[in-house]
């Protein structure tokens, strides 16, 4: 099977799993019935949503389960290995990515309504701008002091809004 | 007649305190679609109550300019950082992006301001010659033929789903179904709420389309930076090239095909109350790339792609003021505020406002054809200042985006919760992103779901869940056909 045809069958397979738990647990749970004879049920439209989503995330796991052969013999014919650690490296990646983005967002967030916009910004831009391969200190410093104070002051003098 | 009094409009309209207030309107309307989730609604919102003490035609004059530069500004981080400062501008993206990485930004920025003045100005002359007449058009147009429109306006999906239709569908579903947390819109019942209080108005709309358009790619392009894709002093656009910005005359000319088409759809869709400028933008690209021989450039840096989007979500600016002033029915959230601001003035918008106000009404729709030539310039010059942001590099420019995404969401509602559904919808995005699933794609699911929704149980409700009104209106019988015809033209190209 080659990585192409993993990744769709895990990506049906999990959109088919996720939909199957929304219309059998979520919407019955967490919807009210109908009030009138003639109005529709509530749940309808977020059902068909979720269906349409069930439904195709049973086709990508046929078509995955399906073509593996000529996918496979393909590869053979020019003469590539199995391109698995392609696939690996791009779930690894992927969960990697979405751990920092998890913690980076918990910070934030934690950290916005205590000690303010203005420190939190500078921290959340010096920590973006080395992550991204910055190493320039005076820049980052800059950057970090500049920018937060300036939106921080524009939305109150311009918008009278005051940030956390 | 109209003649006259748009001329005697213009002997008010042309005073240099109107003129100086319509460009201050325009700057700063452009200034605020920039940055991320900021657009026209929350500087008409915010610059409202500024207008107090100004003259009627002034105050109106301003707004509408600040408007004009709102709806056209969101273009600009689209193009140059894939990040659209509103929803309307995600379909920009598409192929200004592309070519801003082909080193052509300045071009790309060119073509989506001159498309935009052109579909403003259009729908401002639209209105300004038919503007009773097509209100009373546009008073035909029930719950069955939202239907019928929003069911049209789906197929649009076939054409933005990327590589992979059943992945498009999926995502678009997705959309659908998010648009339906919080409360029913029928019998205000709460659907899958949990209990949280934030989630009975549903998700905001701000906050997942920053998130998952602007957030999501910012994050991409930051994660690249860190496995070493691009150097630290990479710019934006690293292969600029001044020769290769130049758009001419006859580049741009050539699209007047899809500038009208596009204009029109624009002007269509702002006449009719609740559909909004994002369905008319992506309608408008959907057309072009429908109607173009070569649908396979669209996506790849087409400035057809941009003139399409952009001349279609500007018209809206114009038409959504004809059931304004012809009949006082807001056609969306801007008009809305301006009603507001209208009778701020002393101004009571509807059928006697024409004969109430005439003299008025005709400088304001004379302010409306000066502030397009306004924003032409300031645009035109904005796109100088732009120009500088294309040689920061990435790895300053991309955290700093971070930053305004959180300020633009926070700023209209100053809710802690709407920043973290739009930090959870950021990573959502990016997870879509990199396993090929259209983000396109959900945003017009969650803009569509809630009108369907709608539409569609207010027609059961009329007509007895009798559902042959699709057909027996012709209205909505011309988009059942229109909607076929897409299908039909969709299924045969595959």
């Amino acid at each position: 099977m080659t990585t192409d045809h993993r990744e769709t069958l895990v990506i049906g397979l999990v959109v088919a799993a996720l939909s199957a738990v929304g219309m059998l647990w979520l919407i019955p749970a967490h919807t009210n019935p109908a009030a009138g004879p003639n109005d529709l049920s509530p749940a309808l439209v977020p059902e068909i949503a979720l269906g349409v989503c069930l439904a195709l995330g049973v086709l990508l796991v046929v078509q995955a389960l399906r073509r593996p052969d000529a996918g496979a013999a393909a590869t053979a014919a020019v003469g590539a290995d199995d391109d698995g650690p392609r696939g690996l490296r791009l779930a690894r990646d992927l969960a990697f990515d979405l751990s920092v983005w998890a913690v980076s967002c918990i910070v934030l967030v934690q950290l916005l309504p205590r000690i303010g916009f203005i420190a939190t910004s500078a921290m959340v831009l010096a920590g973006w701008c080395v992550f991204a391969g910055l190493r320039s200190i005076p820049t980052i410093v800059g950057v970090a002091l500049v920018v937060p104070v300036v939106l921080d002051r524009l939305c109150w003098y311009a918008l009278t809004v005051p940030l956390p | 007649m109209i003649l006259d009094q748009l001329l005697a409009g213009f002997g008010a309209a042309l005073d240099p305190i109107n003129m100086l207030f319509m460009a201050a309107g325009v700057a700063l309307g452009i200034v605020v679609g920039i940055l991320p989730g900021l657009g026209s609604v929350t500087a008409l919102s915010i610059l409202i109550p500024v207008t107090f003490y100004m003259s009627p035609l002034v105050a109106i004059a301003f707004l509408v300019g600040v408007n004009k530069g709102g709806t056209s500004g969101g273009a600009v981080p689209a193009i140059l950082l894939d990040a659209p400062g509103t929803p309307e501008a995600a379909a920009t993206a598409l192929d200004g992006h592309p070519l801003c990485k082909a080193g052509m930004p300045v071009k790309a920025m060119k073509a989506a301001l001159y498309s935009s003045v052109f579909g403003d100005t259009l729908s401002d002359i639209l209105l300004i010659l038919v503007a009773a007449p097509f209100a009373a058009f546009a008073l035909q147009f029930g719950p069955a033929e939202f239907t019928a429109i929003v069911l049209f306006s789906f197929t649009l999906i076939a054409g933005l789903s990327g590589r992979s239709l059943a992945k498009g569908i999926i995502a678009a579903g997705l959309g659908v179904f998010l648009s339906t947390i919080g409360l029913d819109p029928v019998e205000s019942t709460p659907r899958m709420t949990f209990d949280v209080v934030e989630l009975y108005d549903g998700i905001s709309l701000n906050a997942l389309a920053i998130g998952v358009l602007a957030l999501s790619s910012v994050i991409q392009q930051l994660f690249e930076m860190h496995r070493g894709g691009a150097s630290a002093r990479q710019s934006i656009s690293p292969d600029y090239d001044p020769a290769k910005n130049r758009l001419t005359a006859r580049e741009f000319w050539s699209n007047w095909r899809t500038l009208l088409r596009s204009a029109a759809i624009g002007s269509g869709i702002g006449m009719l109350p609740g559909l909004g400028v994002s369905l008319a933008a992506f309608l408008g690209y959907g057309s072009a790339k429908r109607a173009s021989k070569t649908p396979e450039k669209f996506g790849t840096g087409h400035l057809e792609g941009i003139m399409a989007t952009e001349a279609a979500n500007s018209a809206v600016v114009g038409a959504n003021l004809v059931p304004t002033i012809a009949l006082g029915i807001p056609g969306n959230i801007a008009a809305a505020l301006m009603i507001g601001a209208f009778m701020v003035h002393g101004v009571v918008p509807g059928p006697f406002m024409m004969e109430s106000h005439g003299e008025l009404i005709y400088s304001i729709f004379a302010s409306m054809l000066i502030a397009d030539g306004i924003h032409l310039v300031i645009g035109r010059l904005g796109i100088r200042i732009w120009g500088h942001i294309t040689r920061v590099p990435r790895t300053v420019i991309l955290p700093v985006v971070v930053v305004l995404c959180v300020v633009g969401v926070y700023v209209p509602t100053q809710s802690m919760f709407d920043v973290g559904v739009m930090l959870v919808f950021g990573g959502l995005g990016y997870l879509m992103r990199r396993t090929g699933f259209s983000i396109v794609c959900l945003v017009i699911g969650f803009l569509l779901g809630p009108m369907f929704e709608t539409s569609l149980r207010q027609t059961m409700l009329m007509y007895k869940s009798d559902l042959s009104v699709l057909v027996s209106s012709p209205i909505a019988l011309v988009f059942v056909l229109l909607t076929l015809y897409s299908l039909w033209r969709f299924a045969r190209r595959r």
